[in-house]
């Protein structure tokens, strides 16, 4: 045996991937060579460091909960309690164009249920649509009990400890010309605040965390855009709400609940509704003060 | 499969499917993405899936990869010979030429962290996605093969190259922390 057809072997050891006869070899050279089962205990070594230093990343748990309701849930609607159904957003389209479109798709509807096709089946999965998913609405409070049972969690979440480093933060690094909400006047310190993203990490949100004693606040002050739940969930400037998501399979209490407002181009959520000042203290920050909307 | 067993098996291997996204594009919003798409893609594809080959993680990877590189092929701004590539072959061993060059058995492991963690990002990236896959995942060559759609022997080869690139990148740090380094062992035989 050469030295390449040794070290090799060695490796082969060290992975578990010997044959039968390879082994019977392995097994003649390390009489010889007892020295050598050094290396395989490297290889070994190696592995298992690679392992822990590259293996410690875990997923978001938003996005985990995004994908989970992608999976789990048909879209379903969402509509402000008390509310009609959201009248469809007029579009201008040309009439042939308009016309050409709808040919295509019956084209395709015809296509899809007749033969089944691959390209009817991805139209159908386009369907499944992140931002339509309860569990989006749902996150703020799975996030905000994970960041209080998981410390290691929350310690690798929330970087910024004072104020003026979150203020330095929302300046310089995300540009938003935001206020940071004070809830000193209920008796609530400012404890923390992180980085967030709702909706599988399409949107941008900072995670913000007020304690009283043993009572913690979560208020996510989250820059919106048209393309995200707040906006298909009919969240409009001047109403207040009262968001208790449904999607008991993302959430671990479906009876929580949080307040959600919209100001300019953010939105604002305050979690969770069950302290007793929480409406209160929303109003002090921003919700208006008007009679809430159900959203669930 | 139905949905339900596909959501039981396939959630099962979220974070390895994230970390294996997040080394692929380097960017989390992009890891994000492609996870997404992954997932949907599977859900799809799930009634068709057969279990062979290593079960459903495997066939999460590859569907991963092929997300990738489609994505990559789409934007035209694949990795080229120049781009990414950190290493440099003729610098490396190739299989079974060379062993660490200091002794294994006195090496804190627990010291190696940040500077494996940088000789692993420095690899190239066809080397750096099979290590990961075997030291991270714990594949096998065969369920490595499945993935990256090479030849067993491919893999062996990119595995070997990667893991005696990191044990002489790992040198110095031997040496930094007093153990004794000898000059170019070779071979013991």
């Amino acid at each position: 045996m050469n030295p390449a057809e040794t070290t090799n072997l060695l490796r082969l050891a060290a992975d578990e991937e010997l044959t039968a006869e390879q082994a019977i070899a392995l097994e003649a050279h390390l009489a010889a060579h007892p020295e050598d089962r050094e290396f395989v205990e490297f290889e070994h070594r190696l592995r298992s460091a690679v392992g822990r230093v590259m293996g410690e990343v875990t997923a978001p748990a938003e996005l985990r909960a995004a994908v989970q309701a992608q999976i789990a849930a048909p879209p379903r609607s969402l509509r402000l309690a008390g509310q009609a159904a959201p009248t469809p957003r007029r579009w201008f389209v040309p009439s042939g164009l308009a016309a050409g479109f709808l040919l295509l798709v019956g084209v395709a509807v015809v296509i899809g249920v007749m033969g089944r096709s691959d390209w009817f089946d991805w139209f159908r999965s386009t369907q499944i649509n992140i931002s339509s998913g309860g569990a989006s609405l749902g996150f703020p409070i799975q996030e905000h009990e994970r960041c209080i049972t998981d410390a290691s969690y929350a310690r690798r979440k929330f970087t910024l400890h004072t104020q003026a480093a979150l203020v330095e933060h929302l300046a310089k690094d995300l540009h938003w010309d935001v206020a940071i909400p004070d809830l000193s006047p209920f008796g609530f310190a400012f404890e923390d605040a992180g980085n967030c993203s709702i909706g599988g990490g399409s949107v941008e949100s900072v995670h913000l965390r007020y304690a009283k004693d043993s009572i913690t606040v979560s208020v996510w002050i989250e820059r919106s855009r048209p393309s995200d739940l707040t906006h298909s969930a009919g969240f409009e400037e001047g109403h207040a709400y009262f968001v208790t998501p449904t999607n008991r399979q993302a959430m671990p209490d479906g009876q929580s609940a949080y307040y959600a407002w919209r100001s300019g181009d953010f939105v604002y959520r305050i979690v969770p509704a069950s302290v007793g000042e929480s409406r209160e203290m929303a109003v002090s920050i921003g919700m208006p003060d008007v009679p809430v909307e159900e959203v669930n | 499969m139905d949905r339900l067993e596909f959501e039981a098996q396939a959630l099962e291997h979220f974070d390895a499917v994230y970390r294996m996204a997040l080394q692929l594009s380097r960017r989390p919003e992009d890891a994000a993405d492609l996870v997404q798409e992954t997932f949907l893609k599977a859900l799809k594809a799930s009634e068709r899936f057969e279990p062979k080959g290593g079960g459903i993680r495997p066939w999460l990877f590859k569907i991963l990869r092929n997300v990738f590189y489609s994505r990559v092929v789409r934007e035209q701004r694949g990795p080229s010979a120049s781009e990414n590539i950190h290493f440099h072959p003729s610098a490396s061993p190739g299989p079974g030429e060379s062993r660490p060059a200091w002794n294994l058995a006195a090496m804190d492991w627990e010291q190696v962290d940040d500077r494996l963690k940088a000789a692993v990002n420095s690899l190239n990236p066809e080397y750096r996605e099979v290590l990961l896959l075997w030291g991270v995942e714990g594949m096998k060559y065969r369920e490595i093969a499945l993935i990256v759609d090479v030849p067993i022997g491919t893999v062996m080869s990119r595995l070997f190259r990667a893991r005696a690139a990191l044990a002489q990148q790992l040198g110095p740090l031997a040496a930094e922390v007093g153990i004794r380094v000898e000059d170019e062992k070779s071979d013991a035989e």
